[in-house]
């Protein structure tokens, strides 16, 4: 490579886009790590000032000794193999391995705690052992194959799994791991039908209705993946997976739900609701949702902004419905804080395809710099 | 005029935890960057770069006075990037299947000119291909723009180490970029 090419690399490099970070990731941060204001003191005397309780659980404290005594055991041996290999001059530790791979809920729990300590290679032996002891018991099934699927073994993860759903059609976690396993291996049709079962059991089950617009995806079948993403939010509003959700929605041009940025905060709207404003439950709960933002954060400025090809009559008459539904809960006084705005013609947006011209659409956002013009600073 | 990192630190120790937000705005961008190559999602990207600056702030105790700041942190963001993605392996919700490119997500952020854009869809795939170690370094070296030293701090290498390694870095690159190139023509 010549100097001149290297040259033109490094500019091409530096001029590079980088994203923007999130407006409030200064103010989270610094809200987290705000220091607990209470002295040490108070916080021992408040301690000493709450009433406490002991909790006696004989199998709890049987289990935990079985885990006490393997971990020992099992620390002995590890440590004897990295010096040599297990010689028979450790007779105790061994014959207090195989006690506990003898009794399966003994081997059950060691396994377990092996496994919550990252020691999956070490904790399969116990659970196979308690699986094979009890092949039945859909909990042992459950944690082999969540051991195997640790080491990396998806075919046994898969049997253990179908083993422990023989035992108990309806465990929803074994279904839910059962159709993780189908999705990672790419067979799509039996994932869907592992978390349709589960959804059939357990209708807001949040993994299964994500992963289930998941597989849609993946399958490219636009038409089901937006039912299942419009299901999903309609369980879950918050966090990341309903932002993806939406996101997902959206650049398959479905724009039922919205993201919008209020402040430091981003909410998920039924956009729909807020532009067919007919008097719903669904209507009173999305005004509910603007309003209590509104309400909790008195600095909050919100605008309203509505789109209506050809008809802004019809764009007003909205923005007016909305900033009254609102002043019905928050009160009139406050709704100098909301500002209305209105277009005839079509929102133009950025989705992953390019621009996007929506006929009907509703655009909030909320400015935190309203200061109220009755109360004088002092 | 900006007080330095080591000045802030100083101030943060002696209980101003509020400086610590101009840290936090110094480098957030940087952080935030690195995290969205790792994870390839805007929202884990937040959520990371919050941890990485909250575990940072619970160490700084541990800062030595006189060594760089950016360097350390960027040295626990990637350390906590790894742990992350070894975490992401255990999880099962599927999220690690589906995420969506940087373009895909931000192309209001981007020029409109659509060559502009293919070209820089091209560098960034061109750089994706690249390991994550020698992608940093090229990222660090010349968006960054931090010295030839400092990078050594971070990856722990000799400055020779760290001038060949770019080197080859770039030779990679470019091998992957007229690769991309052929293969789109």
């Amino acid at each position: 490579m010549n100097e001149s090419d290297t040259e033109k690399l490094i500019n091409r490099l530096q001029q590079l886009p980088e994203l923007e970070p999130p407006p409030d990731l200064i103010n989270k941060v610094m809200k987290r790590i705000k220091p607990d204001r209470k002295p040490f003191w108070q916080k021992f005397l408040n301690r000493l000032g709450k009433p406490c309780h002991i909790t006696f659980k004989p199998l709890q404290l049987a289990g935990t000794t079985v885990f006490a005594a393997a971990l020992f055991s099992l620390g002995m041996l590890t440590g004897i193999n990295r010096v040599q290999q297990v010689s028979v001059d450790q007779p105790a530790q061994i014959t207090a391995i195989e006690n506990i791979l003898q009794d399966p809920k003994s081997s059950f729990l060691a396994g377990r705690e092996l496994m919550t300590g990252g020691l999956e290679a070490e904790a399969l032996p116990f659970l196979q052992s308690a699986s094979s002891s009890s092949p039945n018991n859909p909990e042992y099934a459950y944690w082999e194959g969540l051991c195997y699927q640790a080491n990396g073994m998806p075919a046994r993860e898969r049997s253990s799994y179908i083993r422990g759903i023989n035992a108990s059609p309806d465990t929803i976690p074994l279904l839910l791991n059962l159709g993780h396993n189908f999705l990672e291996q790419k067979q799509l049709s039996n994932a869907l039908a592992q978390y349709s079962k589960v959804l059939s059991l357990a209708p807001d089950e949040q993994t299964a209705l994500y992963n289930k617009g998941l597989v849609y995806t993946l399958k490219n079948d636009s038409l089901n993946e937006i039912t299942a993403w419009k299901t999903y939010l309609h369980y879950y509003r918050s966090g990341k997976k309903s932002l993806r959700a939406v996101r997902r929605l959206n650049n398959l041009k479905d724009f039922t739900y919205r993201i919008y940025q209020l402040g430091n905060e981003k909410i998920i709207l039924h956009q729909a609701a807020l532009i067919k404003m007919q008097p719903t439950e669904r209507l009173r709960q999305e005004v509910e949702i603007v309003a209590n933002r509104l309400r909790h954060n008195p600095k909050l400025q919100l605008d309203i902004v509505y789109f209506h090809k050809n008809d802004a009559y019809a764009a007003r008459k909205n923005a007016l419905l909305l900033k009254r539904n609102i002043a019905a809960v928050i009160g009139k006084n406050e709704t100098k804080r909301i500002r209305l705005s209105w277009f005839g013609e079509k929102e133009i947006i950025q989705i992953s395809s390019g621009e996007y011209r929506l006929p009907e659409s509703l655009l909030l956002f909320g400015t935190r710099n309203y200061t109220n013009p009755n109360k004088s600073e002092i | 005029m900006d007080k330095s990192d080591n000045h802030i630190i100083k101030q943060v120790r002696q209980g101003d935890t509020e400086s610590y937000s101009k840290l936090v705005k110094r480098y957030q961008k940087a952080i935030y960057n690195l995290m969205y190559r790792i994870s390839q999602s805007n929202d884990d990207a937040a959520e990371l770069t919050q941890d990485v600056f909250c575990k940072a702030f619970e160490k700084l105790a541990y800062f030595k006075d006189g060594q760089r700041f950016f360097p350390w942190l960027y040295t626990l963001a990637a350390n906590h990037g790894k742990d992350w993605i070894r975490g992401q392996a255990r999880k099962r919700d599927g999220l690690q299947v589906y995420s969506e490119g940087l373009i895909q997500e931000n192309s209001s952020h981007l020029s409109n000119g659509i060559e502009k854009r293919q070209e820089i869809r091209r560098m960034l795939g061109a750089l994706a291909d690249l390991p994550h170690e020698k992608r940093e370094m090229l990222i660090l070296r010349y968006k960054q723009e931090l010295s030839v030293s400092e990078l050594g701090e971070i990856f722990n290498l000799s400055t020779s180490a760290v001038k060949m390694r770019i080197h080859r870095s770039l030779g990679l690159l470019k091998k992957f970029l007229s690769e991309n190139h052929d293969t789109n023509e």
